[in-house]
Formats: C-alpha cells, structure tokens, sequence
C-alpha cells in the first residue's frame, strides 16, 4: 500500500513537471517527486514487525530483527543531493525573473 | 613501474575544487595544475579492483580499472585538461565547478557500485548546470534542470527495484545474480535506460539539448557535446554490456528508442541551417548509433564509435563555438567562406567532421567498416543498410556544411574577414595546436587503427554473442 502511494506521489510530481510552465511550481513537482522516490525507496526495506537499525543499550545485537538500513542511507544520500538540486533550480529562478520579469516559461519561451 | 590509486583522480579535483576558495587570484592555475596531475595520475593506473574503506564487495564500494576504464579516462582527462588550457579566462568563476565536473566524470567510469553511480551522475549534473549557466540562457537551464531532475528520478527508481529483487549494489554481484535469475527485472533496466537517455540526448528525451547546445559557446559545447555526452555513453556501454542481462523483447523495445534518435536526429540535422544546430543533431543522432551497437552486441566497435566522435565532436564544437562568437551567430549564410581567413581551424574543422561522417580516410570510416563488416559477417543485412542510408545522409549535410564554410561569397575577395581568436595570440596558437593535434590523431588514428582497434577488442571482449570481432585493419587486410 505504502509502496503505491510513494509511486502516486512520484508520478504526481512527474506530471506537474511536465503540465506546469510557472517555475515555482515546477520547482514544488520536482520535489514532491523527489518525496515519492524517497518514500518508495524507504518502504523497500520496511519489513513488518521488525525495528530501526539502531544498536543501543536495549537493542545491543545486530543480529535483532533490523529493516534492512540500506535504503535508508540511500535515501539519506537522495535528500542531500535534492537539496543541491532544489538550490540550483531556485538560483535559476530568480535569474529567470531578473531578465524576462516573469517565471512563466511559456510566456518567456514565446518572446524569444 | 609506480602504481597509483585510482581514487585520486576523483579526490583531487574536489580537493583542489574547495581549496581553491581560499586562492581565488591563482584560481586558473588549480584547474590546469589540477586536470593535468590527472592525465599523470591515468598514466600509472593499473587495472585492478580497489577496495574503498577497506571493505570487501559486495559490502564496500570498489573502483574498478580495467581496459574500458582506463582508456575512456585517458580520453576524458586529456580532452578535459586541453579545454581548460584553451579557455582559461572564462573559465576563471567556474574553477570550482569544472573541477567537480571532472571528479565526477572519472567517478562515473572508475565506480563498480550502482548507487555510487547515482551519486557521480547528480554530482555531474549539478557541475553541469553552474557551467551551463555561463551562456546566460537560464531558462533554457533549467530546461535542462527539469529532463536531468527526471531522468535520475527514473535511474533511482529502477535501481531501488533492482536492489529488491537482488538485493546488491554492487556491479559484479548483479550481474552474477540477474545472470541466474533475469526474470522480472525487465521493469528496472527500462527505467534504467530511459534515466540515462536524457544524458546521452536520446529521442524524445533530448529536447534539453537543443537549448543549451544550439547556444553553446566554446566552452559548453565540447564540454557538454563532446566530454559529457562520452562518458555518460561509456557508462551506458559498462551498464548494458557487463552488468544488465536483458531479454530479447526489452532489447528490442529499447533499440527501436536508438533507431527514432538515429533517423530523427540526422533528418534534424539535414534540415538545419545552423553550425552549433547541425553538431547537436548529428550528435543525438550518432548517440543513437552508438546506444544501438551497445544494446544489440556490438560493444567493442561501440566503445571505439564514442571515443571517436568525443574527438570529434570537441574539434568541431570548439571551433564552432569560436566562429559563433566571432561572427555574432553561427547561420551558413553568416559563415560563408570564414575558413578562407582561417584555414588552420579549416582543416581542423574539416577534418573532425569527415571523420564524424565516415568518409574514407578518417578513423571514421575505419570504426564503421569494421562495424558494417562485423554486422554482415552475423547475417545482418537490416541493420547496416540502415547505417549506411544514416552515413550517405550524414555525408551529405556534412560536406554541405564544409563546402560552404570553404566557399567564397559573391563579390567577395580573399574570404569572409572573420579572424577567430584574431585579438589573442596566445589563445590563438593554443586553439591551433590544441585542435591540430585532435583531427591530426583522427587521421592517423584513420591511417593505422590496428592499435586502437585491438584495445576496443582488449577492452570490451567479444563482440557478435560471443564470436570474435573481425577487425579490417591496414596491415595485411582481416584479422581475428
């Protein structure tokens, strides 16, 4: 169910990337997709019944009923770089309304 | 004979990359001291896996050198660090991206680790988007932002579907296990492909582009035509010829993807009436060519196809992006007869897009008669009247597009008086050297390719399902 509900998001995102010309809200679809993809990948290592990778002084053993941790770093590593992504693109942003004085690229495209 | 870790051709650059924050005055010097140290360090790499942190694979991730590896990294750094000699001054604000980009680009061939992979392939394409951003055509960027933002979405998605199914990252690991167990991962090697697609400029996926390059300087274009457009294609011939076992039906599916780039690329490109427009379809065009001996067994000749047109295509997207400057656009008409005042970057231009079309002569026309010759050998008649029908077209907008470019407009004496690079002598005799040199190795590369050759042969194995590649070579006519 998880699993389906991460890919609704992704392809939410996905189809607000490519219907939307306003660059604002292209920048919020990137990253609900970004959200979905993470969220996917999560689940992929949730097993039920089983408890976060985390040796404490309860938990002491690796050899516990862990998710798998993998994914989580993945995702971890995905979050950062989505970050770098997101930075990138509002930089543009606000490049784009400095020249054009709108963030519409439709309108922009369609002046060139 | 010293034996260097490949790890520093990765950590180097990024060392340099943020200690050069600190030394902006001698920023220039980091990029050339740094992308030179590396064409140094390549040439004391030795094939082997190495080991990062000291754990085993398929725990730790591992740098892996082979053949392959090894020359796509001596093509890449010497192609790199011939472009930061060249364009120096522009490249000043973007020292710290170029040095990343570079890091990344080795990480992407050098890595045995599909999740490291991902993180080089946004590392690149973050690097990409600050260097692109200096044409000033931010929407166009961004443009590029959106396509590289979905393909990575899909790479990741299909990755995290192979990782349930296998339950490794690790190169070697997936292909033993998808080797065993093919089934049902047809899914994850599609969404896979189509996330590379948008880097190697795939139709429909290649929209991106036509943005950038079409305004690309002649800093942009061999960088993102040229450099990255290669190594994202060798990362593609690792993928899809060592790790991914596919079935017939996704190869096909997936072929018929290169067949479109093919056909729709070159009909772009004879239709176009621009340099830089040309050079871009023409690309996306051979991108398809060469995406297409990768996925149907042909990697060898593959593997030496996209070295090849690298060359190329940075000879001719360099010198193009230097005319377009010069002339303040790049239409035929405003071109006409330009290398009558230049004739060294003439030849140089000439020369690489022969070579790209395949005419005798050039190392291209040696790559595709090998490969016509090696697809006839395996009774396959459609495939290479399909090639040939690409090249004749190929050949025809080519010429046309040199043959103008020679041509003396009406009324006109002695050629257009466009002088590339004609206010800066260095910059000049660099461009020449550097751009002589290239098309000057295409021809000799084209005169006596039985070395080269015989590394696609060393560095990709065999090619026709197994059977050996027979290689026409210049020496005694066909060899095994």
């Amino acid at each position: 169910m998880m699993e389906l509900l991460s890919l609704s998001l992704l392809f939410l995102g996905i189809y607000g990337l490519v219907t939307k010309h306003h660059i604002l809200k292209m920048i919020v679809s990137l990253n609900v997709m970004e959200t979905g993809l993470n969220l996917f990948i999560t689940t992929l290592g949730y097993q039920e019944g089983q408890i976060a990778p985390i040796l404490s002084s309860q938990f002491p053993s690796s050899a516990l009923n862990f998710v798998d941790p993998l994914p989580q770093s993945l995702v971890l590593t995905s979050i950062v770089i989505g970050v770098g992504t997101t930075a990138v693109a509002l930089a543009y942003a606000i490049k784009i309304f400095k020249d054009h004085g709108c963030l519409d690229l439709e309108k922009i495209e369609g002046r060139l | 004979m010293m034996n260097l870790n490949p790890v520093l051709t990765i950590a180097l650059p990024l060392i340099l990359a943020f200690t050069k924050i600190m030394y902006r005055r001698i920023a220039n010097l980091f990029l050339i001291v740094g992308s030179l140290i590396n064409i140094f360090v390549v040439m004391f790499l030795k094939e082997g896996q190495y080991l990062m942190g000291g754990y085993r694979p398929p725990f730790g991730i591992i740098l892996q050198v082979d053949t392959y590896a090894l020359y796509s990294l001596l093509v890449l750094n010497v192609l790199f660090a011939a472009l930061m000699l060249l364009v120096t001054k522009k490249a000043e604000n973007l020292t710290s991206s170029s040095l990343i980009a570079l890091a990344a680009l080795n990480g992407l061939i050098l890595t045995g680790d599909l999740f490291n992979l991902f993180v080089f392939l946004e590392i690149a394409t973050i690097a990409a988007l600050i260097l692109v951003s200096s044409i000033k055509k931010y929407h166009q960027a961004f443009n590029y932002m959106v396509a590289g933002a979905i393909g990575s979405t899909f790479y990741l998605l299909g990755l995290g579907l192979l990782y349930k199914q296998y339950g490794t990252l690790n190169m070697a690991r997936m292909h033993e296990l998808m080797a065993a167990s093919p089934s049902g991962s047809a899914v994850a090697v599609i969404l896979i492909f189509i996330g590379l697609a948008v880097e190697i400029k795939l139709m429909p996926f290649s929209s991106w582009a036509a943005g950038v390059l079409k305004n690309a300087d002649e800093w942009i274009g061999p960088m993102i035509g040229a450099i990255y457009g290669g190594v994202m294609m060798i990362v593609v011939g690792r993928l899809f010829t060592d790790i991914f076992v596919m079935d017939a039906k996704v190869r096909l599916m997936l072929s018929l993807l290169t067949l479109i780039t093919l056909v729709g690329g070159e009909a772009a490109a004879f239709q176009s009436r621009k340099v830089r427009e040309v050079l871009l379809y023409s690309g996306v065009a051979q991108a398809g060519l060469e995406a297409l001996l990768i996925l149907n067994g042909y990697p060898a000749i593959g593997f030496i196809l996209v070295l090849s047109n690298m060359t190329a295509k940075y000879v001719m997207f360099l010198l193009a992006g230097y005319m377009a400057e010069e002339a303040g656009g790049d239409d035929f008409d405003r071109l006409t007869g330009v290398f009558r005042s230049n004739p060294v970057h003439g030849f140089a231009f000439t020369v690489a897009g022969l070579s790209l079309a395949g005419l005798p002569l050039f190392f291209g026309f040696i790559v595709k008669l090998n490969l016509l010759y090696n697809l006839m050998l395996s009774h396959s008649y459609w495939l290479p009247a399909l090639i040939l029908s690409a090249s004749l077209v190929e050949g025809i907008y080519m010429l046309r597009m040199i043959l103008g470019l020679w041509r003396l407009p009406e009324g006109h004496r002695g050629g257009l008086q466009v002088r590339i690079l004609g206010s800066s002598h260095r910059r000049k005799y660099a461009v020449y050297t550097i751009s002589m040199v290239l098309s000057l190795a295409l021809i000799l590369f084209g005169l006596a390719p039985d070395n080269a050759l015989s590394i696609a042969r060393r560095a990709r194995g065999a090619d026709t399902d197994g059977k050996p590649l027979v290689l026409i070579t210049m020496k005694g006519g066909i060899g095994q």
